[in-house]
This record gives structure tokens, sequence and C-alpha cells, in this order.
């Protein structure tokens, strides 16, 4: 009982102490582990959005850095904004804030680090059904259905995929993977029945090496990939839904200035900003008809996730 | 014949290596060096399928569905889902295919590709369709452009093209086998397993193919083929095709009536090799280079000709004549490829290409001396697609050749599309094509010779001046073509017209009076075809299928060398009807129907062969064993009962072509 009190007690002035450094912050140093080019963008545009925004905040970035790095005497004053799942795992911030973007496999609640927020790169399942359900609106009240492939440690993402898929009158099929090897001939069941596949981040079933299965097999199908990056995208995903690293970094800005103005700030969220991309060739060979890609943000953001 | 074949062939090669680096390096130049994160670019413009609505041409594609379904053993089987087209039999293992009529069994104004490299024999111009080596399993799909398409494919594009598109195996099977056995002897197997590793992708196919033919005529044939195909992505922009092919035949061929047959054996081995670059769907060039090899023998011992003879003539000869004849051939084909699809803007989009090719051809016999024979090719290509205005299309395209026997040429190619309301389009379109003649229209020179004092030791068949220039075409067409997805029916419908001239026939052969001389190919007709076509996709129900396609053509030929006017049959029907039922069983009739028409080479003055239906029937039934996915399929061919191909009974000819029905069972199995 006491031993609970005690800790209802640190959490309270740990949220208090965190909040009176809030006003305070004036360095944010940035942290991008040595990843991708998606991540380095995402630190790069963060700096430049910041150094806009407030020129008296001094803003560092460490974007091929080591990770690891001592805390000194400033670290109230000081928020660290950690890009990517190496960042995250890896890196000693001590005391200070941290802002975290990172996959959502990664995210991983670290109560030795007060947490300012989390963000993720993936978007909610339910905002690609939404874009699933635009792409394939149901005809005479006959449900459409989806596919995806998961492997077993993605498969946690998608629990919910079948009842989100009903509410917006979608059925949904998942197929489980336990190795490389077996995605060609699980897309090809999927896509007997599915009219759309949808690709969900997944380093299994999504790689270099697979992706030409993914694509040519659903091709072949007369299916059309929904994928989850511009880079799908452009490998031959007829539509794709994503963050760019600069609305992500964006995001990451806004969460910072409301910090600092002491407002309140999700522990976790979802990006708030993305792109709808089209790969019109790709479209057009299927013999689909879509409506401009603003249009279909546009009616995206006005449903309900 | 050794060496200086061989030095022949190191000049040519020199000159296309050269050409080669010389291409590679232009485009390394053009390369974008924006930043690509990993993932290859897998759905290339040349994977993707234009969409049919807005392709330049009437298109027809032959899905695997309709390949599954359609109850043939034979590639060339296929093209009867053509509107228009003819296939008929020379004999039982020599399919003869034409989209238009107005052919022989060495139909030359197809071009047949196999994954964009042409495959028709260098010699005859024609297409050995019995001989390819690839399995009906192998294939993806079929794109035939129907037409003269000169401005994509080159000379030979003259009736349209045929492109077999064979399997990725990145999307393919692990392992699948299957085997055939029927009547008629029939005898076939084909095992086939695909993988991939990393950044490998591979396919290999080894199959086989027997069967006796027609039973009144010794044409029975056996076929042993393979193919490998392997892929290699290199990084996410470039990526490596090879493909290897090769087919070993024995055939009994019956080069002459009331004489015993002869053996034919061949063999051939074809490769080409692919380097794909690509920066988006959008953008991507290919450099290709191809090497094919085919070689022939036939040799037959007769003991004593005089029954082969005219009863009168025959007479006269009172001692036996002992025969060998031989007509062994061997052919050659090297070439290399580039080409470039571009996307400039969200309007504009240019396919530009060049190839240089170079032909080659080895035959005593046929060409009367022992020095190779050779041609030399090289065309350059673009078409630009232009979306000028919402809802309008034009796409332009010329091609350029030059090459050894005929004159230089264009062939351009032109055609507005308008977008009349979604899901509907109407295309208007004029093109011309140019048929170079083939290495035996130009140069044969052979005969028979006979043990008989001169002038009667040599009777020539063929006395080639190469004098010969292309046949051409002008066509223009008018094609609606449309898609009701609320009921589940697209299609086309067309009008076309077609205006031949310089059609080639031989003439002058004289065998009355000495000094006889053998028959020269000459330019001597004109023939203008007109006509309707139709096609129908409807799939009423989940598990049905109907397809309907349909043709009428008028033909007015002069018909001074070989009768055109009725080589095209007047109408084609073709109909496709498939149902799949509960617990994996499936049903289809295939059904075509022909109306008179001759072959031009099956002799008996002009006489046509009554109109032919054609049913093939099938039923299968597949399930589950474990991981295996098992298929059993039953299918009667010529389920309507018997019919004469080809050509007419005695007394206009004693060869009795008889296509008769034959049962067969086919089992498959799939991992």
């Amino acid at each position: 009982m006491k031993y609970l009190v005690f800790i209802a007690v640190a959490s309270v002035l740990g949220f208090v102490s965190t909040l009176t450094q809030a006003a305070e912050i004036r360095a944010v140093r940035i942290l991008a582990g040595d990843e991708n080019s998606f991540v380095q963008k995402m630190a790069t545009a963060l700096a430049d959005v910041l150094r806009q925004a407030d020129p008296t905040l001094e803003v560092e970035l460490t974007a091929k850095g080591n990770a690891a790095d001592v805390a000194d005497a400033d670290s109230e004053k000081r928020l660290f904004v950690l890009i990517g799942e190496r960042a995250f795992g890896t890196a000693d911030t001590g005391m200070s804030p941290v802002v975290a973007l990172l996959p959502q496999r990664a995210a991983v609640a670290d109560s030795r680090r007060p947490l300012v927020s989390m963000i993720y790169f993936e978007q909610p399942l339910a905002r690609v059904l939404n874009l699933a359900s635009l792409l394939l609106p149901g005809r005479d009240g006959r449900m459409q259905t989806v596919g995806i492939v998961v492997s077993p440690e993605a498969q946690r993402f998608v629990t919910a995929a079948e009842t989100l898929g009903r509410e917006r009158k979608l059925g949904v099929r998942v197929e489980s993977v336990r190795s490389e090897a077996d995605v060609g001939r699980a897309i090809a069941r999927v896509v007997e029945e599915a009219k759309l596949l949808i690709a969900v981040p997944d380093a299994m079933v999504h790689n270099a090496n697979t992706v030409q299965s993914v694509l040519l097999v659903s091709y072949h199908a007369g299916v059309p990939v929904l994928g989850y990056s511009a880079a799908y995208l452009r490998a031959g995903a007829a539509v794709a839904l994503y963050s760019t690293p600069e609305q992500l970094a964006q995001q990451a800005a806004d969460v910072i200035a409301n910090y600092r103005a002491n407002k309140s700030v999700a522990a976790t969220q979802w990006p708030r900003r993305y792109v709808v991309g089209i790969n019109a060739t790709v479209v057009h060979s299927l013999g689909m008809t879509l409506p401009d890609a603003e249009v279909l943000e546009k009616k995206l953001a006005s449903m309900k996730e | 014949m050794g060496s200086r074949r061989h030095v022949g062939r190191r000049g040519s090669r020199r000159r296309i290596l050269l050409a080669t680096l010389g291409m590679v390096a232009a485009c390394s130049a053009l390369a974008d060096d924006e930043d690509v994160s990993g993932l290859p670019i897998v759905l290339t413009a040349s994977r993707v399928r234009q969409s049919v609505a807005e392709a330049p041409a009437a298109v027809t594609v032959i899905d695997r569905e309709m390949i599954r379904q359609s109850g043939v053993r034979q590639i060339a089987d296929l093209l009867r889902f053509v509107p228009g087209a003819v296939v008929g039999y020379n004999d039982g293992n020599w399919p003869a295919a034409t989209l238009r009529g107005m052919s022989g069994a060495f139909a030359s104004g197809l071009q047949v590709l196999i994954d964009g490299v042409s495959v028709y024999s260098p010699v005859f111009g024609g297409m050995l369709w019995a001989e390819l080596p690839i399995s009906l399993d192998d294939i993806d799909h079929i794109e035939i452009v129907r037409g003269p398409n000169g401005a994509s494919y080159g000379a030979n594009s003259f009736q349209g093209v045929v492109n077999i598109i064979t399997r990725d195996p990145a999307a393919d099977d692990r392992l699948r086998a299957t085997a055939t056995v029927g009547g008629d002897g029939i005898r076939d197997g084909t095992l086939r397993v695909a993988d991939n590793h990393a950044a490998w992708r591979y396919r290999a196919t080894l199959g086989q193919r027997f069967d006796e033919g027609f039973a009144e005529r010794e044409d029975a044939m056996q076929l042993t083929f393979g193919n490998l195909r392997a892929d290699y992505q290199v990084d996410p922009q470039n990526s490596v095709s090879a493909a290897l092919r090769f087919a070993d035949k024995r055939k009994q061929i019956e080069e002459f009536t009331r004489l015993p047959a002869s053996h034919q054996t061949g063999d051939k081995l074809d490769m080409q090799l692919r380097w794909s670059h690509a920066n988006s769907t959008d953008d991507e060039w290919w450099v290709q280079f191809y090497h094919q090899k085919f070689s022939q023998r036939d040799r037959l011992f007769i003991a004593d000709f005089r029954p082969a003879l005219d009863p009168a003539v025959a007479a006269l000869i009172p001692f036996p004549l002992p025969l060998e004849l031989e007509q062994d051939y061997a052919t050659w084909r090297d070439g290399l490829e580039l080409q470039s699809n571009r996307r400039w803007t969200q309007r504009l989009r240019t396919v530009a290409g060049a190839e240089v090719r170079r032909d080659a051809a080895l035959s005593g016999r046929l060409f009367a001396t022992n020095d190779e024979q050779t041609t030399f090719l090289t065309r350059v290509f673009g078409s630009v697609e232009w979306i000028f205005a919402p809802a309008w299309i034009l796409n332009a395209g010329a091609l350029y050749e030059r090459n050894s026997f005929a004159s230089n040429g264009w062939s351009p190619r032109i055609a507005l599309i308008h977008e009349l309301m979604p899901g509907h389009n109407l295309r208007v379109s004029y093109s011309a094509a140019r048929r170079t003649p083939a290495l035996y229209e130009e140069k044969a020179n052979y005969g028979l010779a006979l043990p008989l004092p001169a002038p009667f030791n040599f009777f020539p068949i063929i006395t080639g001046s190469g004098r010969a220039d292309s046949e051409r075409v002008h066509a223009a067409d008018v094609g609606y073509v449309f898609s009701l997805p609320e009921v589940a029916l697209n299609g086309d419908v067309r009008w076309f017209t077609e205006r031949y001239t310089g059609l080639i026939s031989f003439r002058g052969q004289n065998l009355n009076s000495p000094p006889f001389t053998g028959g020269d190919a000459v330019n001597l007709d004109a023939a203008d075809v007109d006509g309707y076509e139709m096609t129908l996709n409807w799939r009423p129900a989940p598990r049905t299928y109907v397809r309907f396609a349909a043709s009428i053509a008028n033909t007015a030929s002069t018909d001074i060398g070989t009768s055109y006017t009725n080589s095209v049959p007047r109408s084609t029907i073709a109909l496709l009807v498939s149902q799949g039922f509960a617990d994996g069983w499936s049903a289809a009739a295939n059904y075509q129907r022909v109306s008179e028409m001759r072959w031009t080479d099956a002799g008996s003055g002009r006489l046509t062969i009554p109109p032919i239906d054609h049913l093939n029937l099938r039923l299968g039934k597949t399930f589950t064993a474990g991981a295996y996915e098992i298929e059993v399929a039953g299918v009667l061919q010529n389920a309507l009962g018997h019919y004469r191909d080809y050509y007419l009974g005695p007394p206009a000819s004693s060869r009795e072509n008889i296509a008769r029905r034959v049962a067969f069972l086919q089992v498959s199995a799939r991992y």
C-alpha cells in the first residue's frame, strides 16, 4: 500500500516537474539514427521548421550522430526529439523530455524517460480502410473484400481489421505467413477473393525481394495494391497513403510548441497530415477510374476514424 | 563453308557489339539520379499493359483462364479466339494460322514474338507453330494486335502481331506437373519449377508433346522442349532477365503422296538477354540481345520415284528411278534492340527504339550453294501518345527500316481516340506496313534432281532472282471499345479496310519444254479486304464466362498469281462458354466456325474447302491434396465430328487430311 502511494506521488511530482519544465525549453536536440533517408529528411525538416518558428530556440541536429549521448546540467531546459527506431532504442536522454517519431512496432513505453509524445510513422488502420472504401465503392450493397497479408509479429496490428472493415462495409481477409518464401502464394490466395490488396508495413511481407511477388501476382490478377509509402507507389502500388517526412516533422514541431505553451499533448499520436498518391499508369492499366488525389484527400479528411 | 561463314559472322558481331556499347553509354547519360529508397520498380512500363480502350489499334488478349478452358494442346489453336483468324492443319502436326486469310502453310504476314523477341523463321518468313519451345502453362497471356502494325514491330507485322508473354517467375507456382494421355497416341508431359532467392527469380520448364496426327497420314511428331528464365534485381532500378529455350523435334513428313514419309529431325536453341533500367513506372529503358539457331535434317531415300510421277510420264521410264531427297537447312538469327518508354508530362508519353538484326540460312538444297545466305536489317521506331484535350488522345508513330532485300521504307501509324463517356471510347486509325520477302522468296534455287539424261536430270521448282520487293498494305479502321461494369460486359466493335499491293506469287515455272525454269517470286497482285469485327466478354455470374467474337469480310482481288479472293473467309464466329460449379467442377465449350475459304498453297485449282465447325468440350475438377492443388480434366476435341482440313479430298489431292474427334485426359498438380 505504501509502495503504491509512493509511486503515485512520484508520478504526480514527475508530471508536475515536467509541466514546470515545459515553459523553459531553450534547446531542442534532434537525434536521428543513421537509418535511411526518410529519417534523415524528417530530422532536417524539423530543424528548419523549429528554427523558422522561433529563432531564439537553440536547435541542434545530430543527424548521423552516435545516439548515445550524455545529458548535462542543462537537461531540464533541453528537449530531445528521437527520430527512428535506432535513436529511440539507444539514445540516453537522461531526464530531459522526449518527443519520439518512430514506427509502431518500436513504440515501447519507457517509464525511465519523460515521454512527451510518440508519433507513429504509419497510418491508423481505420484511415487506410476509409481510403479503401473510397477506392472500392460497393455495388448494389454488395460488400467488397480487401486483403491483407501479415507476418506473425505484424498480426497484432490488424486484429481489429475485420471489425473496422465491417463498419465501412468492407470484408477484410487477413492471411498470415510464416516465412518470406510463402508470401507469393499467400498473395495469390488472397487476390482470388479480394478486390484490393492493402500493404501494411511488415518487414517480412514487404521488402525489396518480396515486393516483386506482391505487385506482380496482384497485378496479374487485376487487383490494385494500396501501399504505405512513396517508394511503394513508385514500385507499382496503384495508390498509396503515407505521410511525408515534412508532414511528420511539422506535427512534431506542433507538439513541441504546444508543450512549451503548457498545453496538453496526447501521449501517442497518429500522423495528422498525409498524402494520397496515385500511380496513374498502373491505375489506368487496371481499368480503374479514380478521382484526383486531392479529391480523395479531402474526402478522407472528412471521414471518421 | 566453314571459314567463309565465320569471318562474315565476326564482322557483323563486332558491329553489333559497338552498337550496344554506344546505346548503353547514351542511356546512362539520361539516367535520373533521384534518390530511391530500396524498393525495386516492379511495374515498369513494359510490364504494365496498356488499357485496350486507349490502344491505337484493335487488340485481343487471350488470358490464362481462356487458355485453360480452351481444350487446346497446340498454341496455334489459341488463335481461333481472334475474330477473322483461321487455324488449319497442313498435316496432323503442322498447324498454320492466319489473322486474315490470304496465307498458306508458310504464312508470313504475321509477326510472332515471345516476350518481345521475334520467332518466325528467317528462311520461310513463316511460323513453325508446332515447334515453339514453350508449354501452354508457361504462357501468362497473349496479346494480338489485329491489323498492320508496322510502326511498332516492323516488317512482318503485316496482318498483325502475336506477342506471347511468358509468366513472370515472381508470380509463379513453385512446382507444376502436367500429364496428358489420349487418343491418336497423345502423350504429353511438362514439369515446371519456379523459385526465388533474395534478388534472384527463376523458372525452368521441361516438357514433351507427342501424337500420331491424322489417322490416314504419316505425320506423327514428337517435340521435346525446355526453357529457363531467370531474373535478377541488380539494384532498385536495374534488373537483368535471361531466357534460354530449346526444342528437339522428330517428325514424319509426307513430301509426296504415294511415297513413304520422310523423317525430319530438328533442333533449336534460342536465347535472349535483357537489361532494364526503370526510374519509375513511367520512365524505363531496356537493351536486349538475342540469338536463335535452328537446324533441320530431312532425308529420304526413295528406291523408285516413278509412282510419284504422272502415270503417263512414269510409263515412259522402263527402269527404277532411285532418288535421295535431302532438304536440310540451318538458320541463325542475332539481334540487338533498345527501347525507351518515357512519360514527359501528365499528357505526353513516348516510346522509342532501335533494332539491328542479322538473319542467316544455310541450305545446299534450297539455295543451290553451300554459302550462307544472309540478310541484315536495321530499324528505328518511335511513337507519341498525346492527350491534347480532355478525353482526346492522339497516338502517332512511325518505323523506318532498311534491309538487304527490299527498298527502305516508312511504316507510319496514326490514331485518334476519344472518350465519349467513361467506359466508352471511339478510335479512328490509319496504318501502313510492309512485308519483306523471306529468304526463300528472294534467293531459293532448288528443284528435283533425277538420274536421267540431261535436260531431264534437273527439274527446277524455284529459281529466285531476288527482284521481289516488299508487299505493302494500307489500312484504316474505326473502332468502338466499351465497358459496362454494371452488367459485367465489355467488348469492342470495329469496321476495317485493308488495301494490299505487291502481293508475291511464284510465276514462270516451265517444265513443258527445255530449258526448264523454276518459278520466281514476283509482286503481282492487289487485294482489298474490308469488313467488321466484334468481340464481347460477359460475366453474368461470378463463375460464368461467355466470350463471343465474330467477323465479316469482303474481299476483292486481282487474283492473277494466287486466288486471294476466296482465301479470306466471309465470316468467322468464335464462342467460348465456361461455367464453374461447386466443389471445384468446371465445364467449357469452345466453338469456332469459319466459312468456306482456301489456303493459298492447298493446290486444287481455286476451289474452297467447305465451312468448318470446330468444337472443343472440357470438363474439369480441381481439388486440394495437402499443399497441392490438383486438376483433372477431360477434353473432347472436334466434338462435332470429322471434317477435311486444309485440302480438298481426292481426286484433287489424295492427302486425307481428316480431323477427327479425339479425347484426352489431363492431370496437373500445382504446389
